[in-house]
């Protein structure tokens, strides 16, 4: 949930004009080969699955991270011959932080029949654009990340994250042990879903958990020096502070936390990860809820968490954890299905979402008639050394 | 000796100077005649490396300058009172001297700038003030004061008494004279031929970017062709 | 009180950023676009050496590799590709359209370079070499980074007006200011000079790009572009080529948005403060401090 967002309400209904008009030209898929064909044979020797994801510009760390998920999904399903044979084929199209490209990349798979299923960008501009391309040429698309609201509205698209506004208020249960019963934040008034942590579902966890959230000091993806913004919020001392904003800023914000002394807790969300590693010891005690963390004790994530550290070093992340899950929930469909026609996926796609499963993200549940990820999530905390989970 | 040699510029296709060869020399005012859009501001121009050269040479004392940086030619010896003065309007009138000496020691600007205060009362009255408040014949001073701070041996002067008054314009022509006088080599341009033959040592005119006379003051007044051109009818029928 | 002192250290860095970039504007004619991605290179430099050498670099040698990336790679951008564009152009308005121009196209590269080697992410100085503390300071806190960037903007400040007003170079670089020909005709040498001023300008950009890095934390492959914004309404509250109309920018820049921030919702900073830039240039074109006759606009 982070870079995702950053462009996203403003140029939704332009790119949702240019996708359609993409996707005309695009013609609809149809053809021959594996993924249209009939399913009396059973599987083919090769599945196809496309990756169209950011590889380069502003939202490279969290496409890349995807992809590295993704391959280590393949590499288990493969090797465990889960698919009784059959190997999956996957491979990844950069969109460089475009909606264009990623349009005309999802159009050409969609037009290659030889294509069973997408995996989707991250950002929801991009994934807003694409949904449709998806719906008309009839081929399932699975995100991850990419949170606007709409995108899974479209039938034929689905998404393995589970949005942050509904695993956020897992941050309650925290502030209540804490004892807190005011809470203030500073927010990116300009990124829809941090707005809506601050205005919508803090204020009604604090309904349940016995907190009033006061103070909301609006800031936009411009700000820079958090000085003011963080003095105007601690100013009446709140027993907790949440921080809600992107990249760079968070550090900053949290910088100048620290620098005015204040004593209460800090709470986030998981873009608060890098920030407080970047920072250390000096912010210990920053709180958040998040879909994943390396540090979980489950066999699902410490067998993942091998596995990335293994291919690549370094404790794997929470994106390469979705996009393992994506990949691992296409798989079940078409094991499911027994087939690996793009209806099939679909369905199969359904089915294993009105079932939920277990994934490296913990339990999922689905939404939207299978189509949209759930989690409870869980609560983390960075003890200025490391982060350890509080909640699970 | 401050030589120029057979100079040729051109704008792109238009040639502007063709081949003129003139020269200045301490203690003399040269003064260069011509008609607008002869070719007398690019030939100090391309002196001072303002404009580049497409044949001939120019010397200063011997050492060839020609095509040379304009600073560099500036530490040869030779400066230039611009056409129109062009003073620093904004910074104040001493700064503009200090300027002026910019090549020379801290020393010899501080001499320096007594000796042109000296010469111009105004100038040190108004030093503190900005340039660009001075009457128009005050800015030529400070021009000529700007030009002598930098103790060049040769000073070049565009059209010095362009839009002045009357009345200033021989003030401002006697300052060059005694500019000369102190022993240095003046180069000036001047429409106005009278008041410039009343200072002159040597004069050469110019049309159409060649040189079309070279001699003294008395021969250039015995001149038919200048006189016509310069000096207007009533001078022929005298 | 806490408002105040938030507010000058802002300020500070503004000035540090923005006085380089008026300085090269207001003499050499040099409205720089790169200025932004020097100051986020060179901060990203510090970053680079620092993990390079194992975190080990103090805060001293963090803000002079910022200065010597800066200095240099300002000084490369003038000889390789401003000051060609400067000789070359037919006449003024030409000049400065292709120097904006080629302004933004060097100020992609740095930005592309950092964005490949960072895949985007912010970036700073990590923790261990130093550590930010902060004291009360009369009834507010003031951290020891504050201090620094106050110590180092008052005395940069300083030392570049006097530059400017007391030196024979500093004079010699205001007077290119007013007419770059006439300057060349009094024997001075405007491609060193033009240098030094480059230098000077790229040193003070790698120094707050130092600094902010470790007063904000982080700064990502994009954190020069809004503060090249910034600076530009800076520059033209002041008035182009006043140091000291700069620097009374800067601080009412700061102390603006510091209030704005107190006192109102923060949506409204930037719209404010750019707002007060078309304010400035409706009611007083050439700026606060600035020359009567406006050059530029
Ligand atoms: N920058 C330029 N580009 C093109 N042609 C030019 C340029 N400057 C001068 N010229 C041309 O070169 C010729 C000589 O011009 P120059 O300015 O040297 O004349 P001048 O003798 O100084 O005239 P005036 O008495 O009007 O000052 C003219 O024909 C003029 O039109
Ligand atoms: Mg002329």
């Amino acid at each position: 949930m982070n870079k995702n967002l950053l462009r996203s309400a403003g140029i939704v209904g332009a790119t949702l004009m240019t996708a359609s008009g993409l996707a005309s030209c695009g013609g609809s898929g149809g053809g021959s080969a594996a993924a249209t064909g009939d399913c009396e044979s059973g599987l083919p020797d090769t599945i196809k699955i496309v990756t169209v994801k950011d590889q380069t510009g502003v939202a490279a760390y969290t496409g890349t991270e995807a992809w590295r998920g993704i391959q280590l999904a393949a590499d288990e399903i493969n090797s465990g011959d889960m698919l009784d044979g059959s190997k999956l084929e996957v491979e990844v199209k950069d969109t460089a932080g475009d909606v264009q490209t990623a349009a005309s990349h999802v159009t050409q798979a969609a037009a290659d029949s030889s294509v069973s299923a997408i995996l989707g960008p991250v950002l929801s501009d991009q994934a807003l654009a694409v949904a449709p391309i998806a719906g008309k040429s009839e081929v399932p698309v699975v995100y991850t990340q990419a949170g606007s609201e709409g995108i899974v509205d479209e039938d034929w698209n689905f998404r393995a994250t589970p949005p942050l506004v509904t695993y956020y208020p897992k941050i309650g249960q925290y502030l209540e042990k804490q004892g807190a019963t005011s809470v203030n934040t500073v927010f990116a008034a300009d990124i829809p879903t941090l707005e809506q942590l601050s205005h919508d579902v803090l204020p009604s966890v604090g309904e349940d958990s016995g907190f009033q959230v006061g103070e909301q000091v609006a800031t936009q993806s411009t700000t820079q020096d958090y000085a003011g913004p963080v003095n105007k919020a601690i100013a009446d001392d709140p027993d907790a502070l949440g921080l809600l904003m992107v990249g760079a800023q968070i550090s900053s914000a949290m910088q100048a936390v620290i620098q005015s002394g204040y004593q209460g807790e800090v709470v986030s969300y998981p873009n608060a990860a890098p920030a407080v590693a970047e920072i250390g010891k000096a912010a210990a005690g920053v709180t958040w809820p998040t879909n994943f963390d390396s540090s979980i004790d489950t066999p699902e994530v410490k067998a993942f968490d091998e596995a990335y550290t293994e291919a690549y070093d370094g404790t794997a992340t929470n994106y390469a954890a979705e996009g393992y899950d994506s990949l691992m929930w296409v798989a079940k469909a078409i094991e499911e299905e027994g087939c690996a026609t793009r209806d099939a996926i679909k369905t199969g796609l359904e089915k294993v979402g009105q079932a939920g499963f277990t994934g490296t993200q913990g339990e999922l549940t689905f939404e939207a008639n299978g189509h949209d990820a759930r989690s409870d999530g869980y609560v983390v905390q960075w003890d200025g050394e490391k982060i350890v989970v509080l909640e699970q | 000796m401050l030589e120029i040699d057979e100079l040729h510029v051109s704008y792109g296709k238009v040639r502007a100077v063709r081949g003129v060869s003139l020269a200045a020399r301490p203690g003399r005012v040269t003064l260069v005649l011509g008609a607008n859009g002869a070719g007398k501001t690019t030939t100090l121009r391309a002196v001072m490396g303002l404009q580049s050269v497409d044949s001939g040479r120019v010397r200063v004392d011997g050492t060839d300058i020609t095509g040379k940086d304009t600073h560099k030619v500036v530490r040869a010896g030779v400066s230039l009172v611009p056409e129109g003065r062009r003073v620093f309007a904004p910074l104040t009138v001493e700064e503009n001297l200090l300027l002026g000496g910019y090549s020379t020691s801290a020393t010899d600007r501080a001499d320096t700038l007594q000796k042109v205060y000296g010469m111009f009362p105004i100038l040190s009255d108004r030093r503190d003030g900005a340039a660009g408040l001075l009457s128009g014949g005050e800015q030529q001073m400070l021009a000529f004061g700007r030009a002598l701070m930098s103790r060049s041996k040769y000073v070049l002067m565009d059209e010095p008494s362009m839009g002045l008054a009357p009345s200033v314009v021989q003030t401002v022509l006697m300052t060059a004279r005694e500019i000369a006088d102190s022993g240095i080599g003046v180069l000036m341009v001047e429409q106005n031929a009278e008041a410039g033959l009343q200072v002159a040592d040597e004069v050469v005119a110019i049309s159409q970017g060649e040189v079309g006379f070279t001699g003294d003051v008395a021969a250039a007044r015995a001149d038919r062709a200048i006189l016509r051109a310069f000096l207007g009818e009533s001078a022929l029928s005298n | 009180m806490q408002e105040l002192i938030n507010a000058v250290s802002l300020g500070c860095i503004y000035m540090l950023f923005a006085m380089g970039m008026s300085l090269v504007w207001g003499t050499l004619d040099v409205l720089n676009f790169a200025h932004g991605s020097i100051f986020m290179f060179s901060a990203f430099s510090g970053f680079y050496l620092m993990q390079e050498t194992g975190n080990s670099l103090p805060l001293a040698a963090l803000l002079l590799v910022g200065v010597v990336v800066g200095a240099l790679m300002s000084v490369l951008a003038y000889q390789l590709v401003l000051r060609p564009i400067l000789r070359r152009a037919k006449d003024k308005d030409s000049a400065e359209r292709q120097i904006l121009i080629g302004g933004i196209g060097l100020a992609g590269i740095p930005v592309a370079i950092v964005q490949i080697q960072t895949l985007s992410n912010p970036f700073s100085f990590r923790a261990g070499s130093f550590e930010v503390a902060s004291y009360d300071f009369l009834g507010a806190r003031i951290s020891n980074i504050q201090i620094v960037i106050w110590v180092v903007g008052v005395l940069l400040g300083t030392a570049v007006v006097l530059w400017l007003r007391r030196s024979r170079s500093g004079l010699a670089l205001r007077s290119i200011g007013v007419d770059s020909e006439v300057a060349s005709l009094m024997g001075i040498d405007q491609g060193r000079l033009g240098v030094a001023a480059m230098a000077v300008a790229g040193g003070m950009a790698g120094l707050s790009g130092a600094l902010l890095c470790v007063s904000f934390g982080a700064l990502t492959a994009e954190s020069g572009d809004v503060l090249l914004l910034k600076a530009f309404a800076i520059i033209i509250l002041g008035g182009v080529g006043s140091m000291l109309g700069t620097i009374i920018g800067a601080f009412f820049l700061a102390g603006a948005e510091t209030l704005l921030i107190a006192n109102t919702s923060g949506t409204w900073v930037d719209a404010v403060s750019f707002g007060l830039l078309f304010l400035v240039l409706l009611v007083r074109p050439q700026g606060i401090l600035g020359r009567q006759e406006v050059r530029r606009t």
